[in-house]
């Protein structure tokens, strides 16, 4: 099931190094005349319906950016299970929100995901869940915070970073 | 006698959940083919050991069939309820929280609740929460 690095992407001037807008200056490789895209952090941002139904959608797009990064089936089953546990824990605290913000970066020596959503109530996860208790083993670090939003409520983030050796496999 | 019904996951309501006016197989619209998180389970009774069959995603938008299966096969009267894992491709802990509840259920009655076709991956999930310790695991463990 693995895949390669080397995926082609926007191709670019041939040959010139290009930034990828994220200021950390991308990189293009040149073979047989097309660019290729050699960065080595894949990021993707989502925004969508703040709904138990977009799970398998946030679940698909972890998998497959942990899967080009190259990382082991048991570390790709993991951040799947990790980004759904840490939705669905969200989704149940937020209120009067309808939009989930999430951000993923898979790198070849983690992948990190930062799930974001207004909430009315300035409340985090339940963190006693059985969910919760499975996220926080899957996992290297699980962070919460819960601020002041601009113009009233609150922002409520749950990140957390999985590296292919962190999890507490037995 | 046994009885085999199948429930679809389309996002309809779940008419013909837990309906026992309906003949062998005909519960629900649609098989798992049509769904879109390709979630979908059926059950069937045999003697006092239900038997529920789980296929594709059971998630917290689809553990709602896992519970009505249980209800159902709970409502015929077992004191075991077999679960098989054979067909899952995803599980969280929403599926785990139905099945502890299920268990919950079926210990009032003396009874147990048994997990089968379980594969490598969903033992490490289970044995990361505890609940091997909980549940009946049957048969082999598969690689994959």
């Amino acid at each position: 099931m693995r895949r390669g690095d080397g995926r082609p992407g926007t191709a670019t001037d041939s040959g010139r190094a290009a930034t990828n807008g994220h200021g950390d200056g991308g990189h293009t490789a040149v073979t047989n005349g097309r660019a290729w895209r050699t960065d080595p952090v894949t990021r993707v941002e989502l925004r969508l319906d703040a709904a138990v139904e977009n799970l398998p959608l946030l679940r698909l797009v972890a998998g497959d950016l942990a899967m080009r990064r190259d990382h082991d089936l048991d570390t790709i089953s993991d951040v799947q299970m990790a980004v759904d546990e840490a939705a669905a824990a969200l989704l149940e605290v937020i209120v009067g929100s309808d939009t989930l913000c999430c951000r993923f970066e898979a790198a070849p020596d983690a992948v990190r995901v930062s799930l974001e959503a207004w909430s009315a109530a300035p409340a985090g996860p339940d963190q006693d869940s059985l969910g919760w208790r499975l996220l926080t083993a899957l996992v290297d670090v699980v962070r919460v915070s819960v601020t002041a939003a601009a113009g009233g409520g609150h922002r409520v983030c749950v990140e957390f970073t999985r590296t292919p050796a962190g999890s507490e496999a037995p | 006698m046994t009885r085999d019904d199948r429930i679809g996951t389309n996002g309809a309501a779940p008419t013909g959940v837990g309906s026992n006016g309906v003949g062998p197989g005909s519960v629900g619209s649609s098989g798992a083919g049509s769904s879109g998180a390709g979630a979908s389970a059926t059950s069937r009774v045999d003697g006092s050991r239900g038997v529920i069959v789980l296929h594709g995603e059971i998630d917290h938008a689809s553990v709602g069939e896992l519970d009505a299966h249980v209800a159902k096969v709970l409502a015929a009267g077992v004191t075991e309820v077999a679960v098989s894992f054979g067909s899952v491709t995803f599980f969280d802990s929403a599926c785990l929280a139905a099945l502890v509840r299920a268990r919950e259920a079926v210990v009032e009655r003396g009874g147990r609740v048994v997990l089968s076709d379980v594969n490598r991956y969903a033992l490490r999930i289970l044995e990361l929460t505890g609940l091997d310790a909980v549940f009946a695991i049957e048969g082999q463990v598969r690689a994959s």
